[in-house]
Order: C-alpha cells, then sequence, then structure tokens
C-alpha cells in the first residue's frame, strides 16, 4: 500500500457504517442512498478541513457525488483516515429525527470527525 | 474530482531505499500526514536547500564551434549527461578553452554579435547560457559547473544527494509540515526549532560546497584592530575576508 490508497472500498466503509448503527438486516433503517449522501457530505467536509487529503484525486473544484457505482471502487483517502469518514456517516445517520436516534451520539461521531482530521477536540468550525 | 486515484505519487510510486528512509523518518514525526502532502513539502524544502547552499554540484565539458553561440542547461544539458528533473540554479564558472568567462547580466546587440574567442557569458532564467563574443570557427571546449536543484514537476533527487544532506532536507520538510494550520501535526514550536536547524544546515551545506567537499582552510577575518575598519564602541568591527 502506498500514496492516498486505503485498502478499503467505498462499500466496506458503509458495511462498517451499518454494523456499528446496527442496520444490517433488510429492509435498512438507513437506505444505501442516504448513506452513499451521508459520505459525500463527509468529503464535501473533509475537503474544507484538509484539502491535502484530496491531492490524490486532484484538487480541482468539481464536486462529486458518491454513489452506489462507486461500491467497488477503491475509497480515495489514506488508510488512516477511514475512521473518521465511518465516524461522519455514523453520526449523520444518528442526527435524522427518529425514534432511534440519540442525538448526543450524532454530536459524539461529528465531533470525533473533526478531531481524527484536525487533531483538535470539538464541533466543526 | 471524480472520488478515484487519479495522481501518481510525485516521486514515483517504488522510491529509493534512501528515499524510503525519508518518507518513513517524516511519516513518524508528522504523524498523519499523507503521502503526497508530505512529498511536496519535501520538494519544497529540497529546492530551498539546494538553491541556497548550491550543494549539488554537476559539471560538464562540450565542444562548441561558430555559429553555437548559446547552450540551454534545462534538463539539465544537451550534449552531455542528462540529468532529468534537475534545473540549474546558477552557472558558478563557465570556462572556454579553460579559460574562465565572467558572468554579466546583459549586453549590447554590438557585442552579442561580435564573433571572437568568449569572454563573458550570460545566464537567464530560463537556463540558456549565451556566450559574448560568439565562438569563432575554430571553437574549442565547453566547461560549465552549476548548481542543482530538482525540479518542479517529475523531480528527481539522487541518493547520494540525499544521503548527504538527508538531516537538512528532514527539517526542511517537518518545518513546512509543523508549520501549516489546522493540521494533527501542526506544532508550531517545534517548526520554529526545525526552522531553525534547517538554516544552520544551508549554512554549513553552502560552507562545505565553497570549500569543494574537502578539508580546506576556512577564510579567515582580521580581526577589527587590524583591517582598518575602525569598530564601534562595543568591540565590533567589520572583518576584512582574506584567502
Amino acid at each position: 500500500m502506498s500514496g492516498s490508497q486505503s485498502g478499503f472500498t467505498y462499500g466496506q466503509i458503509l458495511t462498517q457504517v451499518r454494523t456499528i448503527v446496527q442496520d444490517q438486516a433488510t429492509p435498512y433503517r438507513y437506505q444505501d442512498a442516504e448513506l452513499y449522501f451521508a459520505l459525500t457530505e463527509a468529503m464535501a467536509d473533509a475537503r474544507a478541513l484538509r484539502p491535502d487529503l484530496f491531492l490524490a484525486m486532484g484538487l480541482d473544484t468539481t464536486p462529486f457525488l458518491v454513489t452506489s457505482a462507486l461500491a467497488n471502487a477503491q475509497f480515495p483517502i489514506a488508510w488512516q483516515y477511514v475512521p473518521a469518514f465511518i465516524d461522519y456517516v455514523i453520526g449523520r445517520a444518528e442526527s435524522r429525527d427518529d425514534t432511534y436516534t440519540d442525538d448526543s451520539r450524532a454530536a459524539t461521531f461529528m465531533g470525533r470527525f473533526v478531531q481524527r482530521l484536525t487533531g483538535m477536540a470539538g464541533a466543526a468550525r | 474530482m471524480s472520488g478515484v486515484i487519479s495522481s501518481p505519487p510525485l516521486f514515483g510510486a517504488s522510491p529509493s531505499a534512501t528515499l524510503q528512509q525519508m518518507w518513513n523518518t517524516i511519516r513518524v514525526r508528522a504523524a498523519g500526514v499523507t503521502d503526497e502532502q508530505m512529498q511536496i513539502e519535501f520538494l519544497q524544502a529540497a529546492r530551498d536547500f539546494f538553491s541556497e547552499s548550491l550543494a549539488w554540484q554537476n559539471d560538464q565539458s562540450l565542444a562548441i564551434a561558430a555559429p553555437t553561440t548559446t547552450v540551454s542547461t534545462a534538463g539539465w544539458l544537451a550534449g552531455g549527461t542528462v540529468i532529468t528533473g534537475a534545473e540549474v540554479v546558477a552557472p558558478l564558472d563557465v570556462r572556454f578553452n579553460d579559460i574562465s568567462l565572467a558572468p554579466v547580466a546583459a549586453v549590447s546587440d554590438t557585442a552579442a554579435a561580435e564573433v571572437n574567442t568568449p569572454q563573458v557569458y550570460t545566464f537567464n532564467l530560463s537556463g540558456l547560457i549565451t556566450l559574448v563574443p560568439q565562438p569563432n570557427s575554430a571553437g574549442g571546449t565547453l566547461h560549465i559547473f552549476v548548481g542543482l536543484r530538482p525540479t518542479i514537476v517529475t523531480p528527481v533527487i539522487p541518493d547520494v544527494q540525499l544521503s548527504q544532506w538527508f538531516d537538512g532536507l528532514l527539517d526542511g520538510t517537518l518545518t513546512r509540515l509543523y508549520e501549516q494550520p489546522g493540521k494533527p501535526f501542526s506544532n508550531a514550536a517545534l517548526a520554529m526549532v526545525h526552522a531553525k536547524r534547517f538554516r544552520a544546515r544551508i549554512s554549513k551545506a553552502r560552507d562545505i560546497a565553497n570549500r569543494g567537499f574537502g578539508r580546506g582552510g576556512a577564510p579567515w577575518s582580521f580581526p577589527y584592530f587590524a583591517n582598518g575598519s575602525g569598530a564601534n564602541l562595543w568591540g565590533w568591527g567589520k572583518g576584512v575576508r582574506s584567502g
């Protein structure tokens, strides 16, 4: 493994998210499209906080949407930052307004995303 | 940006053992740094180091005859051993038939058109050395001695340079990484420490290069009371260098 190879696919990241939020049995509480969109948001927030993570993809400003079409593609962010993106998607899922979610848990995961990327505790700046 | 990796690493996917050692040292010292960012900052530090110290040196000889008046040093030099991934910072010595030519900023059109044995040369930012007057039909051998640095695109640093100046290049890279805000490896205090070391190592490298990488004696100065320049009330004076 060299450069920004993460060793994970986009699909594996969402599988891990489903494991942590205990949503592995169909019908899912969180649809694939929702989680992929949360991953898109994670990429957007990460692009603002750590543009250097995107050097291997090219730093142009063209946005892209993470969809199920990328499920088997390699996640392009360095291996050590994969947990941050898992945290973000969980935080997004937990922030949905329904009976299964937990606001404090959502805040914890979102804060951890920022902390993992910047080394700073606290909410998104 | 399409969600997949599209750019190869700046220094290639198969680094030498020495370069791999540099990467591993940086990865440990700046936890959380990405390989791409590390290599960009390393390149900038290396360009800074070699531009200021002129410690990466190379020389080339080539036959010159009329009507040739210009020599391109791009990439590094056609006609000799081409060093890809390096560019000339500045010529350190240019000789024509073993006669050292003087560097000049510019020459008049009249002087540039003259044909005779070259006496001076100009060097521009495109890496072009122009001999003035133009060499006559007898021609001669041009010997060019230059300071090099890695290019911005597809750079290369030979292992011998990397090994010799490893600590200085490491200090420069760490300075540039630590001084970045909002990163897990941001550390303003350590950035200052490494910046100081980096500047010191550049000075040391420049000094070693000036001695021809040997153990020759350093230039020395007359003390202030002996050089006639006078000193201030605190005893500090301007020495006059000799040797």
